[in-house]
């Protein structure tokens, strides 16, 4: 009797996230699947007769596109130097406030959080004016070090770091609870007992702290992969995928093809490779996390 | 190196000084007279504040052939606001009965059900944004409230999150509960609520705060800018008033400052939502 | 802030207001018309508005867009089916709302004593579809004082005397620049381009062009520019306040538009009058004929109640209205009356004969899309990227493969 009504509850708990589920996510994703089969763009769009399936011809047409490859390559830049970057600040100052003897911490705490909580079109538009070359805040200060102003944002060289100090201060916060979680985790007593055995602090990190959060560490990386290949907003704020598109990344290629030229089938090609890529990235991070028993 | 207790507090005083820096910085200029910026090198903080850039963003101001215009940021702010509090509203009521009823219910199917949403956290949205617009579009939802908080709705990790922080509720608790007749949604309100109450509020935030900042969506959704949301009405701003740096910042301050305001004012509650039970990882 | 020497008071600030809610405020039962205008001019529009309510009823839902976007919101719009009833749109991107089938063709009394130039640049497929609004140009904008310094009273009009006057305005201050042309602006290359004489597009607007001696010719003028460092290598995000910097004289030459007259009269971009004048684009053996340029209004074939919507554009694009925003935002008038009505002076007198001399672009959907990829390639070019002859083939393969699409359809027999 309670087992049905149980189950009766449990169905019906589950209903609405189901349905929402199927009908916003499930049924697009598979429509977009077909529209990437189709030549769909203005002319489709002015008199739907004029649309036409063509198979898998928008995917050899993008791998045909310099300009694909392009995004491609940005965003993997970006990717391969902007986890490493991620990770390492959120550890470091998960380490820094890992620790008793700290005053203050929950101050720190809380205003090292507060770029993550903030608004990206709005900080974004803040740091556009930070890294401006002749009256930016950034080169303000390096000028009292000497150091002759950076053409951040409008040398295609120095685009992509610009925009990745912008998104490391921004994402670093969240990490940063997630390792201060994880390190408080590691057993006090074996740090103890490594530094009575008189290891320094660099070999207790490796040999205690590490295998501790390692883990942690990974998970956090491979979410960090996924987040950063579906970067936009900062480019589409800061600097329009320019200088001399060296911003454009994948999603950004994807919203001008999509949404500035309606060439919806080719869009929906590059949203389906990058969904791909996703699951492919995904998967390993269900395997890793499988390992750690999360599940 | 080793830092004792005062060095690293002074390293850490350091650092947060320089992650505050540009949000000072941003309300500063917000505060200072149009073209104040324009210098080499930039002043760092108003010899003589003014709302000036906040009376030209928010209220009518008049262009210089007479003719009175409006940013329509007010607009934007309300409508922030209140789709923010429906996605949340709407967020809490989809997710919490389906992770409790994951974490607690037995019925059939659940594990089946389970690897099926798993499988669908994968899917990032941008994969669905265009035929969704094709699809709202054909119903008439384009450009109204429902289109922009429709396809938020299927919140996969909400679910998760909620299950995970269930699944430490002893369930001899819940089982005394049938025993007594209690049915599954007074268990749920009742007992379950109350004991999640951090990561309830942790998630609130949470939904609150992407609903606040989403920007691809509303930017596909809305055309029209009295519904514009302020991240969707900023950017617009920006690319036509760009050089005008000092207005661009009382605008960012904003768009940030009621979701740092409220996410401090709730900081314990979501520290311990985040720290404490169910870390996403 | 002083505006013709007078503050504006509150009073006026609440007058306004209260007239632009009345504007807005549905009359009893009365129509409503939903109208997009762009940049400044839709800023501006509100106080258009009140006479055209107060005498017809309608009352009139005016959004500002601004530019950058605009063709985007356009497109948006279309696809989800939320146009407005009436649009101010960029002429040149008329082909595509004609296409996608947006517009509806407007009454031929409304398009009486339009320029020439003007009435042809909206008549697609022999047939009018718009009423041509404000009409444009291209020039530079130069400021007199550091002209003279080097000792010219005007910028030369051919390529090689204006490059002598730059290079010896760049001697004089080295720490400054001749002219600022914004990488992200395709607008100063095309103004070179078409004074060269060759078609941009051919085999019946299918293929890009662009490997003429003529463009080639433009192309290398423009890459030199920057080599010679006549002009920063920055794009409109960096550029700030174009504005101030030309009034601080960090370069001597504006390449704009009519959109500078208007903007100067703001008091943050006040640059003292006499110190600035216009002189028309320089072309390889003098000026020559520009690109059609400006803005007109479309009635969206869906609107809810057209002749509603007529009623205002048949107001907005009279000759006394046309004069009105002229002097509130310099936009240049399309009917001739109304230019017979505008105060007397050379810059005016400058677009008027480019008005008149002006060719129309190439009448493709594509069209917005080939100038910017064409620009994307020119910015390539300049930074090193790609030599000019390079270039040309780059841009002529990229805009081949933007056009294949009308080139297929047109093979298959459509008629576009």
């Amino acid at each position: 009797m309670s087992r049905s009504s149980e189950a009766r509850a449990g169905l019906a708990f589950t209903l609405p996230v189901l349905v929402a589920t199927i009908v916003f996510l499930v049924v697009p994703t598979v429509a977009g699947l077909l529209l990437s089969l189709t030549d769909f763009d203005i002319y489709a769009l002015a008199d739907p007769a004029n649309l036409r399936f063509v198979g898998g011809r928008n995917y050899t047409a993008l791998v045909a596109n310099p300009l694909f490859w392009h995004a491609v390559r940005n965003t993997l830049v970006l990717a391969g130097l902007g986890v490493p970057m991620a990770i390492a600040t959120s550890l470091a100052v998960a380490l820094l406030l890992d620790s008793a003897t700290v005053r203050w911490k929950p101050v720190w705490r809380l205003l090292l959080f507060a770029p993550y909580v903030t608004t990206v079109v709005a900080t974004a538009l803040v740091w556009r004016y930070v890294l401006d070359t002749r009256t930016g805040l950034l080169n303000a200060l390096l000028a009292v070090f000497g150091i002759a102003p950076v053409d951040w944002l409008g040398d295609p060289r120095t685009s992509i770091p610009a925009t990745l100090i912008f998104i490391v201060w921004k994402a670093f916060g969240y990490n940063m609870l997630v390792f201060v979680a994880a390190l408080s985790t590691v057993s006090t007593e074996l740090r103890e007992a490594a530094r009575l055995d008189g290891a320094g602090a660099v070999a207790r990190f490796r040999h205690v702290t590490l295998p501790a959060i390692g883990p942690a560490l990974v998970l956090a990386a491979v979410l960090s992969v996924a987040n950063f290949l579906q970067i936009f907003a900062e480019p589409y704020v800061m600097t329009h995928g320019g200088p001399a598109q060296s911003t454009i990344t994948i999603l950004y290629f994807m919203f001008d093809e999509g949404f500035t030229w309606w060439n919806l089938g080719t869009a929906s090609a590059v949203a389906v490779v990058l969904f791909v890529a996703i699951l492919c990235l995904t998967a390993a991070q269900a395997r890793l996390a499988r390992r750690q028993e999360w599940l | 190196m080793k830092l004792g207790g005062a060095g690293r507090t002074i390293v850490l005083a350091a650092l947060t000084l320089a992650t505050i820096a540009p949000l000072v910085w941003m309300v500063g200029v917000s505060l200072m007279p149009l073209g104040s910026v324009a210098t080499f090198p930039p002043p760092l903080w108003p010899t003589e504040p003014t709302l000036a850039n906040y009376r030209e963003l928010l209220f009518y101001h008049v262009g210089p052939g007479g003719g009175a215009t409006s940013y329509r940021i007010g607009p934007a702010i309300v409508n922030s606001t209140l789709l923010a509090m429906l996605a949340t509203a709407l967020g809490l009521t989809f997710t919490l009965p389906a992770g409790y009823a994951f974490a607690k219910l037995r019925f059939v199917g659940r594990a089946r059900l389970m690897q099926l949403l798993l499988a669908l956290a994968v899917v990032p949205a941008q994969v669905a944004m265009l035929p969704l617009f094709l699809m709202l579009k054909s119903i008439g939802l384009i450009n109204t409230y429902a289109g922009v908080l429709l396809p938020g709705l299927a919140s996969v990790y909400g679910v998760l999150f909620i299950r995970q922080a269930t699944l430490a509720i002893p369930d001899e608790m819940l089982d005394a509960a049938r025993l007594d007749g209690a049915s599954e949604w007074r268990i749920l309100t009742l007992i379950v609520l109350p004991l999640l109450r951090p990561v309830v509020v942790t998630l609130a935030l949470f939904t609150f705060l992407a609903s606040w900042s989403d920007f691809l969506w509303p930017l596909i959704a809305i055309t029209d800018q009295r519904l514009y949301t302020l991240p969707v009405a900023l950017a617009a701003i920006s690319r036509e008033h760009g050089q005008d740096v000092e207005l661009m910042m009382a605008g960012a301050v904003v768009t940030t400052l009621p979701v740092l305001l409220l996410f401090a004012a709730l900081q314990r509650s979501y520290f311990t939502g985040v720290l404490g039970g169910g870390v996403k990882g | 802030m002083p505006v013709d020497g007078r503050m504006i008071t509150r009073r006026d600030v609440f007058a306004l207001t209260g007239g632009a809610v009345a504007a807005s405020c549905a009359p009893h039962g009365g129509d409503r018309v939903t109208w997009w205008a762009l940049g400044m001019t839709g800023e501006n529009a509100p106080v258009l508005l009140p006479p055209f309510t107060a005498a017809t009823g309608i009352a009139v839902d005016l959004q500002a867009v601004p530019w950058t976007g605009a063709h985007e919101k356009l497109l948006t719009g279309f696809a989800g089916a939320s146009l407005p009833d009436v649009m101010m749109i960029n002429t040149a991107w008329l082909p595509e709302l004609a296409l996608l089938g947006a517009v509806a063709p407007p009454p031929p009394a409304l398009l009486a004593d339009m320029l020439a130039g003007a009435r042809a640049a909206v008549t697609i497929g022999g047939r009018a579809l718009a009423v041509p609004w404000t009409a444009n140009g291209w020039v530079q904008f130069y400021r007199r004082d550091l002209i003279a310094e080097v000792g010219y009273a005007a910028p030369p009009l051919d390529w090689t005397a204006w490059t002598r006057m730059a290079q010896a305005i760049v001697r004089r201050h080295p720490d400054r620049f001749a002219t600022l042309h914004l990488l992200d602006w395709p607008e100063p290359l095309f103004a070179f381009a078409s004074q060269t004489g060759e078609p941009l597009l051919r085999d019946n607007l299918t293929r890009g062009n662009f490997r003429t001696a003529g463009f080639r010719a433009a192309l290398a003028f423009y890459k030199q520019i920057f080599d010679l460092r006549l002009s920063p290598m920055v794009t409109g995000a960096e550029a700030g306040d174009t504005y101030i910097g030309l009034r601080r004289g960090w370069f001597a030459i504006l390449p704009s538009d009519s959109v500078f007259l208007g903007d100067v009269r703001r008091p943050e971009h006040a640059i003292t009058a006499g110190s600035w004048s216009a002189a028309a684009t320089p072309g390889p053996f003098g000026a020559g004929p520009q690109m059609a340029r400006g803005a007109c209004l479309v009635v969206n074939r869906a609107a809810r109640d057209p002749a509603a919507a007529w009623r205002l554009v048949a107001y907005l694009a009279g000759a006394d209205l046309q004069r009105r925003m002229y002097g509130i935002t310099a936009d240049l008038p399309t009917r001739s009356r109304a230019w017979a009505l505008l105060p007397a002076d050379p810059v005016t007198a400058l677009f008027a004969g480019q008005i008149a001399a002006s060719v129309a672009p190439p009448a493709v959907p594509e069209w917005e899309r080939i100038m910017g990829e064409v620009q994307i390639v020119a910015e390539q070019l300049v930074r090193g990227t790609f030599t000019v002859d390079a270039a040309a083939a780059e841009m002529d393969t990229r805009v081949d493969r933007i056009l294949a699409k009308r080139r297929s359809l047109l093979d298959r027999g459509h008629r576009l």
